[in-house]
């Protein structure tokens, strides 16, 4: 796809210029950017169809984990077109999904990614030939994109820098949600997220579990945050066991075993620890 | 192009909506919009209102739409349940040219169809 | 009091979107260390050892040199087993949006540090 005539791009110094100079020049190609995360953006004559990033879900975990299609109808689709060009086609043709819904989990997906990005500073980018990509939109123009992005932003924080710390925070329940009648006049929306809230998810976690968007996870997040039923977690560890190699005790039994010290095999004796739950 | 614009553009031969858009019900992003939708942002933070605020009230089921009427119009907000986040299809109503229930009985219609 | 070992396996998950659980095992199938919540590390410990076995045999048949790692690819997920040295493995369980650009760059160093630290153990 990559066509003689094709205009030099101008020496872009951030992502947001890249893509205008690409609107402009009506190019069809994948921006591959790394960075903590990166991603990659996908333009189709000028304007950007598709956005993924691991710090965000994107369509196929969107669909996969609410369990909209399952995996076999999937596979079905994914062998139906090998080269990935069509996948939004067959998965509306074979009546898996709603165009109109498939569109909404692709431009919501969209939004989602670049918002992700928008919280990281990326190491450096490359305009690559096309990616055939999963999506579902007549394309956003970066005016656009920008533009709904900062809104996102002011909407969470004022301060600069605030709202990337709150998505890598991990955040555990406060006391204040175990008190009986709190939970419960919460919407169904705000529990599953406060259910989520181990201490170890980040943000991000919580979006991937519940198959949800980082923005609106992390509205809800805010929500919880300033009525005190989340806070952040700060972890706490404890000493792990030996791994010197084992020989055998002058008397240790096997079923010396506790948490702190690791347990002790007679050779020739291929005793399981005590507790195998799952046999 | 897009099925959303498509069927917006259905919803807008009824006699006396002039404005239709589709919006996330959390976030507040437009997935669609035709017409005159001025008025769409903040139909979108008016229907969180009401459904945080009903919840904590105990006001029992699920919000299913809110209507703001002024001398001229209706904003109609009606909410989509679906599997996710909800949608809210926000819709402004020419009071002189159409009555409300016939309005909200063919943006419901409407409705079902957006996202087939 | 914080064990530098359980540590690194805290840091993999700070800096590596996506993993959400490690257990740290020896090759014959015990825990030596965990930062899991939802995976019970005995079980992990001791089927992350035999799909390591399983996975030299592997190498073996194909022909394809010493292995580095085994990964189940999952509709929603991974489980990638890394080999630390030949007395340990790592077992990490990561979802589908996992970072693997970041999980790359960083595996060699930790699986490395996980090495020094435990080769002390005598």
């Amino acid at each position: 796809m990559t066509e003689g005539t094709k205009e030099p791009l101008p020496d872009s110094r951030n992502v947001p210029a890249l893509l205008v100079a690409l609107q402009t020049q009506q190019r069809s190609c994948t921006v591959v950017v790394t960075g903590t995360p990166g991603g990659a953006i996908h333009v189709r004559d000028g304007l950007v169809v598709a956005m993924e990033t691991p710090g965000a879900p994107g369509v196929e975990g969107l669909l996969l984990r609410s369990g909209r299609i399952g995996e076999e109808a999937w596979s079905a689709v994914r062998a139906a077109d090998t080269t990935h060009e069509h996948l939004a086609a067959e998965l509306v043709h074979r009546g898996l999904v709603g165009a109109g819904e498939l569109e909404v989990i692709s431009l919501s997906a969209l939004f989602d990614a670049a918002f992700a990005l928008s919280l990281a500073v990326p190491d450096s980018w490359e305009v690559t030939d096309p990616v055939p990509t999963l999506y579902r939109n007549a394309g956003v123009t970066p005016e656009r994109l920008l533009g709904e992005v900062s809104r996102r932003v002011n909407l969470l924080a004022g301060e600069p820098g605030s709202v990337a710390a709150l998505a890598r925070t991990r955040l555990r329940t406060a006391s204040t949600a175990r008190i009986p009648g709190i939970v419960g006049r919460l919407p169904a929306r705000h529990q599953d997220v406060l259910a989520t809230t181990d201490g170890r998810r980040t943000a991000r976690d919580i979006a991937f579990t519940l198959g949800r968007g980082l923005f609106s996870v992390m509205i809800d997040l805010r929500l919880l945050l300033d009525r005190g039923l989340v806070r952040p977690h700060t972890p706490s560890t404890e000493q792990r066991p030996s791994t010197a190699p084992r020989i055998a005790p002058p008397a240790a039994a096997p079923s010396a075993l506790d948490s702190t010290s690791l347990p002790r095999r007679l050779p020739g004796r291929h005793s399981a620890p005590a507790h195998r739950p799952h046999d | 192009m897009s099925s959303l614009d498509a069927a917006l553009g259905r919803a807008l031969t009824t006699p006396g909506i002039s404005g239709a858009a589709l919006l996330d019900a959390v976030t507040g992003l437009s997935y669609a919009e035709l017409g005159d939708v001025s008025a769409s942002q903040d139909s979108c933070e008016i229907a969180e209102i009401a459904r945080i605020r009903l919840t904590r009230a105990g006001a029992a089921g699920e919000l299913e739409n809110v209507i703001v009427t002024t001398s001229t119009q209706h904003l109609v907000t009606i909410q989509l349940p679906r599997q996710g986040d909800p949608l809210l299809l926000c819709a402004t109503v020419d009071r002189e040219r159409t009555n409300l229930t016939w309005a909200l009985r063919e943006l419901n219609r409407h409705a079902d169809e957006l996202l087939a | 009091m914080s064990d530098p070992v359980t540590d690194l396996l805290i840091a993999l998950r700070d800096n590596v979107m996506g993993v959400t659980e490690t257990t740290l095992a020896t090759s014959d199938g015990l825990v030596v260390a965990s930062d899991v919540n939802k995976t019970h590390p005995e079980s992990m410990a001791a089927v992350a050892a035999a799909t390591i076995a399983l996975g030299h045999r592997l190498a073996d048949q194909g022909g394809t040199g010493h292995l580095r790692e085994i990964s189940a690819r999952c509709s929603t997920g991974h489980v990638i087993v890394t080999a630390v040295g030949e007395r340990a493995l790592l077992a990490v369980v990561a979802d589908d949006g996992l970072d693997e650009a970041a999980f790359r760059r960083e595996i060699p160093a930790v699986t490395a540090q996980l090495r020094r630290h435990l080769d002390k153990d005598v």
